[in-house]
């Protein structure tokens, strides 16, 4: 009678070992799935929203740019950089957005004034934008965040 | 006997909760995958957009747009058809443009814009 009672606690107690290893593994592997997803979702709604509104505000200001306003690709801090120009009451001045050290930056300085890249105001995270003009009517800006990259080109109105 | 009663209690007890958790993880991974899925299609319509607005600006741009074009971009095949449909008035051009972009057979962006070119530059 007692070998008996050992005997079915001893299959009992490889059965609980066997469910419980089972909890562990299940609960290990919904932790490490919801995690991995978890931050790939974060990861790409942070890059698509660092590419969206950094073409988004670079496009505003393009459109915003009033008619006599020149519009420019420069090099300069090791990226490209746009720079638009206008006239405010006889003097002009340059507004310049470009990227560095993974940010979007916008300095406004007027027209003759050393370009420093470290002094502008951040706008966005963002790893590289690249810009070329196309034809003199059309614009390309190509924005990178993280693996995302997006294009798109602005019409210029002049 | 009491013993034997008990340690099946408590395996059964076990099995029951064991498959509780296998439930809750089917409906966990199923959460995780659709999440995925969600992700994937709001990047896609952000591809759409801008694509869309893309086309849309090189017609404003007076540029040529294929009819139907095609990119890629992470992975996916993205077509964008793309219609430019000029109406002439006395005193210049209306010029509707449409887009539509679609991605793994759904369309992910539509965008219309129309543009009225007086006479002396419609050309």
């Amino acid at each position: 009678m007692i070998k008996k009672g050992l005997r079915l606690s001893s299959t009992a107690g490889f059965g609980i070992f066997l469910a419980l290893a089972l909890f562990a593994l299940l609960a290990l592997l919904t932790v490490v799935l919801g995690a991995g997803v978890y931050r790939s979702v974060v990861a790409r709604a942070e890059d698509s929203h660092a590419v969206r509104s950094s073409l988004a505000y670079i496009t505003g200001k393009l459109r915003s740019l009033d008619e006599g306003g020149e519009v420019r690709i420069e090099r300069g801090g090791g990226s490209d950089v746009l720079a638009l120009s206008e006239e405010i009451e006889g003097k002009w001045y340059d507004t310049r957005i470009y990227v560095y050290n993974g940010r979007l930056y916008e300095v406004f300085a007027a027209r003759g004034m050393r370009f420093e890249p470290e002094g502008g105001q951040a706008i966005a995270q963002l790893d590289d934008l690249r810009m070329e003009m196309e034809g003199g009517r059309l614009i390309r800006l190509e924005a990178e965040s993280g693996g995302g990259a997006c294009a798109v080109r602005v019409a210029l109105e002049r | 006997m009491r013993e034997n009663t008990r340690t099946r209690a408590v395996l059964i007890e076990l099995i029951v909760v064991a498959l509780f958790l296998a439930l809750s993880s089917a409906t966990l991974l199923r959460l995780f995958a659709a999440a995925n899925n969600l992700s994937r299609r709001s990047e896609a319509t952000t591809y759409g957009i801008f694509a869309a607005q893309d086309a849309l600006e090189r017609m404003i741009a007076g540029e040529e747009v294929a009819a139907l074009e095609e990119r890629v971009s992470a992975g996916r095949i993205y077509e964008i058809a793309a219609e430019a449909i000029p109406e002439k008035y006395p005193a210049g051009t209306l010029l509707r443009c449409a887009v539509h972009v679609r991605c793994e057979g759904a369309e992910v962006a539509a965008l219309e814009v129309q543009r009225y070119r007086p006479e002396r530059s419609a050309q």
